[in-house]
């Protein structure tokens, strides 16, 4: 988030959008209630009639997958009234002209409204709504991201942001809700594979002159000297060369001292790449921590059938998922009350975290199972605790952590960057460059993107499948249920999935409430009970992943953002049979 | 017989395991030629087996990096853009954005940093069956070229500003703004022809 969840009560106006806070963040969504209380203006977008909606000044009930559209269509109302920042473009901004040509030329509601399904007097209110509150907050989760255009739609809500100078300055800003405690501390401390901490590249510079004299060359000995990065070939065969030449050096040797140990620089692979669609593509061995892709990943089957094809498949965990049943090796976590250390949460915030009781049984915290597998390997790792850890992560990544140390944690949680003991942290972001000018966004001059939308960007509804299947989360359970799943409490309030369609669409399938259902797309098909509701427009379902007996994502389209590498969550299209009138237990 | 070689632990062991072929087997096209389905031959012919390929194509793709299409980053990208668009608009294709390189984060000190390689994995998903490559930072072309070829059945096509690459099924060198305009000519002239036909 670009702003603290603090701001959120007295935003002058807010947009929701590709989110379901009251259900999936229930304490910001209760701050939005009380921002709403406060006078702020409430927008909403999203397919559904989600809870906020019926607090909202307007709902823009729109088609899955058309959100580049949504918005730029209200960035046409904005620069068509006038509306814009212009003393915020003018000194902070570069590529308006640009963009205001563009969504100009291609935009007009007409158009929007019917790619959207919303109508142009709905955009129109929405979009003076937004630029006119005198502070206006974009809040978006994996409504937006969970799409093959997700960062599109990202640039887009940017775009919006800019253009009414939201950045900067306080109940303002473009704030994706974090979906778990510590996800933003996991991207923070390199979980991804191609970046180590605080986002600093595994992977080398790209010298282009370097590149040329070896393709000048043309020989493998006067290309050799240049060659710096190598890829194994995807058979097995011999390394590859891969014309990369100039390495981030200081920053892998930095990494390498410290670990003791040198790092290759090639990066490695995202979660749809190792359940790439070849098989030949697969890994032969897997380790995977607090992640249940069994349940929580697309195209189950598929998915299914690359676990199962593994040589060695290690799960650490804290319960014994679905994921973990498969595997050759369980190593047993031990969960937040049982291990001191730092959580960093979705507005940045890095808190510390203290040991209630003893870890039960033989479960360890995560880092003693890693250093004590990486003793196995010969590291010479022999860290005591998770304080010198964090000093460790605060010494090779200043810029963010470098002022965060323990006793500062202990008064308060502070948030990034904080490079320095006397930085008081940095609630808002975009109010300095990382170089420090004043009133500049932290890369300098912020950027617009001419983001155009793409209709061939989601499975389309067709005969065979005439249904737009979305997917999301219920209140009551968290992710794929290893946890809340063994809370009695919670079972009882909500203990099977039943998947939302419209009254008029049930209708037409001639099905009742409760019924049982099969639903089928191109990837496999599972069986359901219903919910019938109006809170899903026609034409489109809802259901929640949770279940491991209703396991949605065996319908979910695996299709990626060419940029992010996300998944398409969000839209599948499914055709819907009956098989059931109110029958007994869902297979 | 020979002594097995130990197991390199390290990337600095690899260093001389160079490939055995690490630029390529098949040359670069020359001035005015082009590589098509592994033939050199004049660049005329070429473009007419593009607009050949992709309008036969099912579901074909322009792959172009993000900063052209999306970011500006570059001086003239807005007319480059829309000749791309243009370009695109006259195959009936979709464009997919990409990044080829990163955006900076200064205090990282890094100009810019090859993504994670995905390409193979958007046609795969999407089944597309031919995707035109335009602008795509060269190392980065090549490498995803290479897993392209590997991993899908998609035909490629570079339409290569520098010297081509020779891991896509046809490729292009030195081709600029005007080249791609004459190619979107074709390419209306192409559809105008099949209009008539019909």
């Amino acid at each position: 988030m670009t702003n603290p969840i603090g701001d959120i009560e007295n935003c002058g106006a807010i947009f929701v959008i590709g989110s379901n806070p009251t259900e999936n963040h229930p304490i910001i969504g209760y701050r939005m209630q009380r921002a709403v209380k406060n006078g702020a203006k409430l927008i909403v977008a999203d397919p559904r009639r989600i809870p906020l909606a019926e607090t909202a000044d307007v709902h823009l009930q729109f088609k899955p997958g058309t959100d580049v559209a949504l918005l730029n269509g209200m960035l046409h109302v904005i620069l068509s009234e006038g509306l814009e920042n212009e003393d915020f473009i003018a000194q902070r901004t570069n590529g308006f002209a640009q963009l205001k040509e563009f969504i100009m030329e291609r935009y007009d509601l007409a158009a929007v409204s019917a790619i959207t399904g919303v109508s142009a007097a709905e955009i129109a209110r929405a979009a003076r709504l937004y630029a006119t509150a005198s502070s206006a907050g974009i809040f978006y989760c994996m409504g937006i991201t969970q799409h093959t255009c997700g960062t599109e739609n990202v640039l887009a809500l940017t775009n919006l942001a800019m253009v009414t100078g939201n950045f900067g300055k306080p109940h303002a800003g473009v704030n994706p809700l974090r979906g778990q405690n510590n996800v933003q501390g996991a991207c923070d401390m390199g979980c991804l594979p191609h970046v180590l901490t605080g986002y600093q590249p595994l992977h080398g510079d790209i010298d282009v002159d370097n590149y040329w004299k070896r393709m000048a060359g043309k020989k493998a000995e006067d290309a050799e000297e240049l060659i710096t990065a190598l890829e194994f070939d995807f058979y097995g065969k011999t390394p590859q060369a891969v014309p990369a030449n100039k390495v981030s050096e200081h920053i892998r040797a930095k990494f390498s001292k410290a670990w003791g140990v040198e790092l290759s620089d090639i990066p490695g692979r995202t979660i749809n790449e190792m359940f790439h669609p070849l098989p030949q593509r697969w890994c032969k061995a897997l380790y995977i921590m607090g992640e249940n892709p069994l349940l929580s990943s697309p195209d189950l089957l598929h998915v299914r059938q690359a676990l199962e094809s593994l040589d060695f498949l290690v799960v650490q965990d804290i319960f014994l998922t679905e994921t973990a049943e498969l595997a050759d090796v369980v190593l047993p976590a031990s969960s937040f009350a049982e291990k001191d250390g730092t959580f960093l949460n979705t507005e940045r915030r890095c808190q510390r975290i203290r040991r209630a009781i003893p870890p039960v049984g033989q479960s360890k915290p995560d880092w003693e199972i890693i250093q004590a597998l990486a003793q196995k390997l010969n590291l010479p790792w022999k860290h005591n605790s998770a304080k010198e850890i964090w000093d460790e992560v605060r010494q090779l990544t200043p810029h963010y952590f470098g002022g965060m140390s323990y006793e500062r944690l202990e008064e308060q949680g502070l948030q990034w960057p904080c490079p320095n003991e006397e930085h008081p942290g940095t609630p808002i972001m975009h109010r300095r460059s990382w170089r420090g000018e004043e009133d500049r966004f932290a890369r300098g001059i912020g950027q617009f993107s001419t983001v155009d939308y793409r209709p061939l960007a989601t499975e389309k509804p067709d005969e065979q499948y005439p249904f737009t299947l979305t997917t999301g989360r219920k209140l009551y359970h968290y992710h794929t249920r290893s946890m809340t799943g063994r809370v009695e409490g919670l079972n009882d309030l909500l203990n099977e999935e039943r998947m939302q369609i419209n009254p008029k669409d049930a209708a037409k399938l001639g099905i009742c409430e409760d019924d049982v259902v099969r639903v089928a797309s191109a990837r496999g098909s599972i069986e359901t009970r219903i919910e019938i509701t109006d809170l899903v427009p026609e034409g489109v379902v809802c259901m929640s992943f949770h279940f491991a007996e209703t396991p949605a994502n065996v319908l979910a389209n695996p299709a990626i953002c060419s940029m992010s590498v996300v998944s398409e969550l969000k839209v599948s299209t499914v055709r819907i049979e009956k098989l059931a009138e109110k029958a007994g237990a869902v297979k | 017989m020979k002594e097995a070689q130990p197991a390199p632990t390290r990337v600095e062991d690899y260093r001389w395991m160079v490939g055995p072929e690490p630029v390529a087997q098949v040359s670069h096209p020359g001035k005015e030629m082009a590589l098509a389905d592994g033939e050199m031959v004049p660049v005329e012919e070429a473009l007419s087996k593009i607009v050949e390929k992709v309008s036969q194509a099912k579901k074909p793709v322009m792959v172009v990096p993000g900063r052209m299409v999306l970011w500006h980053w570059e001086e003239g990208p807005p007319g480059r853009a829309k000749v791309l668009r243009d370009l695109a608009a006259a195959m009936g294709t979709e464009i997919r954005p990409i990044y080829d390189i990163r955006p900076a984060y200064p205090m990282a000190r890094t100009a810019c940093e090859i993504n994670p390689y995905h390409g193979d994995l958007v046609i795969s998903h999407e089944k597309y069956d031919v995707a035109v490559f335009y602008g795509v930072e060269c190392p980065y072309a090549d490498v995803a070229l290479k897993i392209i070829d590997q991993g899908t059945e998609c035909y490629t096509i570079a339409l290569c500003g520098k010297l081509g690459h020779v891991d896509a099924s046809i490729t292009l060198r030195d081709t600029g703004m005007d080249r791609l305009k004459k190619l979107t000519e074709m390419f209306l002239q192409y559809k105008q022809g099949d209009e008539k036909k019909q």
